[in-house]
């Protein structure tokens, strides 16, 4: 085998010169055989033409032998996926790989190959159990010409940070790297144990996931046992640094714990977190007053570090509740689809939308947003923006939806309604709609023959009115004219079926 | 070349007298190009503005130019953006080098209009003021006087008109009003010069617009003769805001839905701005049939001098406190509803300010201003780095929940560093919801919820999330003098 590989390795080229520079903290080894090339071949919906998909393309990245049988690389690699494609030792050929499972909040996905051919001469690459957060380490990749790279990087810091998609508090790793090119699941590696995984890259910097989280979310999929999976925090806190709110709040100086501000209807502590707790301790750590905790492996870190330190169903706390102490047994919760207002992972499924006498109607999405391009911050409308910013997560029991006009197809019946895109629904027939799903089932009852849209003031015209009897035919012109089906989801009734 | 006329002595030998504002009304008119040109004068203004981060300070100075004409009375007529802030301003006269000094005697900033009174009665002895004409029409050609690049030397191009609408004066900011669009050369320096066809002015060159080749924009008479008109009680008021939102009304399910008459056309009312003189008047969807019996089409505009111009000119054209007769469909019926014109205090906020010095007051280093257009443009021209909760309640909280009374918005906008303060640091930008339990919707509510608290603790509530900020009382008291004094601040408020 060894042989072999140096052949390989000859015919490759592979960059011996950059392993003899990094012989210093960072070692070189054998991490190709534990790592594979992707390629996934993805159609992205396109959220301003909902009955579309974009053209399929597709991208080129890395994944790690994280078990038997078993590949790990980030959830951007496999999002929209309709191929994903795995190439070991950087020749052909290619072999379908399966997913079993992604996590967008986590940026993580396990992937299955189901001829053994594959899994030949491949060994896992052992995930580390203790975070790197400090030193240099090994950047491992394949590129699309077959050769397999190494450099190096260095940590800047690991802190806790909400996941690139949703709002999951993690720890990731900041680093930085004279390498270019990266954000496609490169491996990082110190002494052939992996460290950590490239989730993006910009200028000399990246981002990546920490292999504590890697092998809580491989053993999580892969052990068979039944666990509560990662949590959100589902409360908001602060400090209790500054004296003066320690002495208000009746602590004595310097004593642990923070300060519970705001409690969600979802996510660990809700419903059993109180406003005005003191939040003493979680999990096995005390929590200081500036909300850290001291942690074996990560030193002093956020708190909230320990909330998907294991995936047990509870995590242990004490709080500080009108003065007494109480020992709580927090359920771990995770934010269902239905916690966001705004879909941060529009990704996987077609998109669910209506089209209305000419409007085109969808819940608002993330994936919508940044379709107004990489700037989508200043470029996309503001009022949307600012929803996405201020109130994406839901904060009361009521499901509650974002419902916007997306596009405005001109046809007869919307005659002076040309400039609704992108205002927020607020009424149909004078009931409040907020979701796709109520604003199917307010157009049952119109309003004297009418059917009548409000939406939010400043965007557009306040009220849009049609003639109910009217809609099944400028439906169907519609349908004919755009070649758009006239629903991404539930067929609306008095209407007829698709027009193709 | 015809020799000057003594104009001053021909002038005031036909001139009158307007009440209260002490106008001269000169018949004697410009009646060579020589005359108009000295009548357009190059103004030279030294300004200074507020600082909106450290509000305590004023800003740098700035020196710029800008053009005029001399009106009845020898007054000058000049844009408001020439002399805003102004702290000197000197007048030249077209081939004289000797500067006059002059002071602003009226200003509009929501019309970009200014009236200076030159100190040196001497000034416009030898110049035949101009006369403010009608409204020109589409594509007949106009002259603009003025000294762009703030040379010393009049310059005049030619034009043709070739749109007359109403449109946004970016001086304030937030104002429109009726503009003409010229493809003769406006460029920085020719703003506040006249815009003449024959000897009469028909307007004052005001902007440009970069996005568009070729074209410049001056403010038409009928706003020109509405500013004078609102100055003659010797104070210039603005504008009273209807704040009715409309849209079109061609749609033919709306128009049944509304029950209106085939032949009959209007606006559709979408919804009207609290606090303006049309809340509570008119409602939505209302349908404005008339305005004053001037008869509006389906997409708001009217016959304006054979000019489709939107229906508000008609009350643009009025005066605070003057009525307006609106025919109005509603529920099926049509009625008369007379609104009276009233100013729209909450518009200042909207608008860039000029001529004052912002409000704050800071106490235990913690600085409290209220939110304005000028306080975000700390966050650059676009406020594209401002947090999203102010702009939110900057520019949709008001509108999307009319059912909240508050007008302002406190906030802390910097934290000054002191040990009292420290942990506080990044509670700069904080809306201010509640101190000591009292809400807070004015800057002044700030020291006064203060001062009346009595126990061990200030607890201020930042935020919709009810962020806590804590100080104890009387440390905080103590500290205040000598944060002030460190940061070389002369007084803890401005209001």
């Amino acid at each position: 085998m060894k042989v072999h590989l140096r052949k390989w390795m000859g015919k490759t080229g592979l960059l011996l010169v950059l392993a003899v520079f990094a012989a210093g903290s960072a070692a070189w080894g054998e991490e190709f055989r534990g790592m594979v090339s992707l390629k996934t071949t993805y159609r992205q919906v396109d959220t301003q033409n909902p009955w579309n998909k974009r053209n399929e393309d597709t991208i080129l990245g890395n994944a790690v032998v994280a078990g038997k049988g078993i590949l790990l690389t980030t959830s951007d690699m496999v999002k929209n996926a309709a191929l994903i494609q795995v190439r070991k030792f950087g020749r052909y050929p290619d072999y379908k790989a399966r997913l079993l499972k992604v996590d967008y909040e986590l940026d993580m996905a396990l992937l299955a190959v189901d001829s053994p051919e594959f899994w030949k001469d491949l060994q896992p690459l052992p995930l580390a159990a203790k975070p790197i957060t400090a030193g240099r380490f090994v950047i491992n990749r394949w590129r699309s010409n077959g050769r397999f790279e190494q450099g190096t990087g260095e940590v800047v810091d690991v802190r806790i940070s909400s996941s690139r998609y949703g709002s999951m508090e993690i720890p990731a790793l900041r680093a930085s790297t004279n390498m270019t090119g990266l954000g496609w699941a490169e491996v990082l590696t110190v002494n052939g144990e992996v460290v950590g995984m490239v989730s993006s890259h910009n200028r000399q910097e990246i981002q990546g996931n920490l292999s504590p989280l890697m092998r809580l979310f491989v053993e999580g999929a892969t052990s068979g046992k039944k666990t509560a999976g990662f949590a959100h925090r589902g409360f908001a806190w602060q400090q209790t640094n500054h004296p003066a709110i320690t002495s208000y709040l009746g602590l004595k100086p310097g004593s642990p714990g923070v300060l519970v501000r705001k409690v969600y209807p979802n996510g660990t502590g809700a419903g059993e977190l109180k406003v005005g707790d003191i939040l003493v301790v979680l999990g096995r750590y005390y929590i200081n007053p500036e909300g850290q905790i001291s942690h074996p492996d990560y030193g002093l870190v956020q708190f909230t570090l320990a909330i998907n330190e294991s995936l047990d169903k509870t995590i242990p706390a004490v709080v500080v509740r009108d003065g007494q102490i109480k020992k709580l047994e927090l359920t771990r919760k995770r934010f269902k689809e239905d916690d966001y207002r705004i879909n941060p992972y529009q990704f996987d499924s077609d998109l669910d939308y209506e089209v209305f006498g000419g409007l085109v109607l969808q819940e608002l999405n993330l994936e919508y947003l940044r379709s107004f391009g990489d700037n989508w911050q200043t470029q996309a409308p503001p009022r949307l923006v600012m929803e996405f910013g201020l109130n994406s997560l839901r904060e009361t029991p009521a499901v509650e939806k974002v419902l916007i006009v997306s596009k405005v197809l001109p046809d007869e019946s919307i005659l002076g309604y040309e400039n609704s895109e992108n205002a927020m629904v607020t009424k149909m027939n004078g009931i409040p709609v907020h979701s796709l799903q109520g604003f199917r089932e307010a157009i049952k009852t119109p309003v004297d023959g009418y059917q009548i849209l409000e939406t939010m003031p400043g965007q557009g015209r306040a009220k849009l009115v049609f003639k109910a009897d009217q809609m099944e035919a400028s439906n169907r012109r519609v349908g004919e004219l755009y070649d758009v089906p006239f629903s991404g989801n539930q067929k609306m009734e008095n209407t007829p079926q698709e027009t193709k | 070349m015809v020799a000057p006329w003594p104009l001053w002595r021909k002038g005031a030998a036909a001139g009158g007298l307007i009440l209260g504002v002490g106008i001269l009304v000169w018949a004697a008119l410009p009646d060579s190009e020589e005359k108009i040109e000295q009548a357009v004068v190059s103004i030279l203004v030294t300004s200074q503005g507020g600082d909106w981060y450290s509000p305590w300070k004023q800003g740098g100075t700035v020196r710029a130019s800008g053009s005029g004409f001399v009106i009845s009375g020898g007054l000058v007529m000049t844009n408001a953006h020439v002399v805003s802030d102004a702290k000197q301003i000197i007048v030249h006269r077209n081939g004289n080098s000797n500067p006059y000094f002059a002071k602003v005697a009226f200003i509009g900033h929501d019309t970009d209009l200014a009236i200076l009174k030159v100190e040196d009665e001497s000034f416009a002895r030898e110049i035949t003021p101009l006369d403010i004409g009608g409204l020109p029409t589409l594509l007949t050609r106009v002259r603009t006087y003025g000294y762009p690049a703030g040379g010393e030397k009049i310059s005049r191009t030619e034009g043709v008109i070739s749109r007359i609408e109403f449109n946004a004066y970016v001086h304030s900011g937030s104002d429109a009003h009726l503009s003409i669009q010229t493809d003769s050369a406006i460029n920085p320096g020719n703003s506040g010069g006249p815009v003449l066809q024959g000897t009469k002015v028909v307007g004052v060159a005001f902007q440009a617009n970069s996005r568009l080749n070729d074209v410049g924009f001056f403010i038409p008479t009928p706003v020109i003769k509405r500013f004078l008109k609102d100055i003659q009680d010797g104070r210039y008021d603005g504008y009273g805001e209807m704040g009715i939102v409309t849209s079109s009304n061609i749609n033919p399910a709306y128009r049944e839905f509304l029950g209106l008459p085939k032949d009959e056309t209007g606006v559709v009312v979408d919804r009207v701005m609290p606090g303006t003189s049309g809340y509570g008047v008119v409602h939505p969807d209302d349908v404005i049939l008339a305005i004053d019996g001037v008869k509006v089409e389906n997409d708001g505009t009217f016959n304006y001098h054979g000019h489709s111009v939107g229906f508000e000119q008609v009350a643009e054209e009025k005066q605070i406190g003057e009525m307006l007769s609106l025919a109005v469909w509603r529920n099926k019926a049509m009625l008369d509803v007379p609104l009276k014109l009233a100013t729209y205090p909450d518009g200042d906020r909207m608008a860039n300010q000029f001529d004052v010095l912002p409000r704050y007051y800071i106490y235990a280093g913690l600085v409290f201003m209220e939110l304005d257009k000028e306080f975000l443009k700390n966050f650059g021209n676009f406020w594209e780095n401002a947090g999203k909760s102010l702009l939110y309640d900057h520019f949709f909280k008001r509108m999307e929940h009319p059912e909240d009374k508050q007008q302002k918005t406190v906030l802390i906008t910097r934290v000054l560093p002191h040990e009292v303060n420290s942990p506080y640091m990044n509670r700069a930008n904080a809306i201010v919801d509640t101190i000591n339990g009292k809400t807070i919707e004015q800057l002044e509510d700030v020291p006064e919820a203060l001062k009346l608290n009595k126990k061990e603790f200030h607890v201020l509530k930042l935020g919709a999330n009810g962020d806590m900020l804590v100080l104890a009382r009387t440390v905080a008291d103590k500290a205040n003098g000598a944060i002030l004094e460190s940061y070389g601040i002369r007084s803890d408020r401005r209001f």
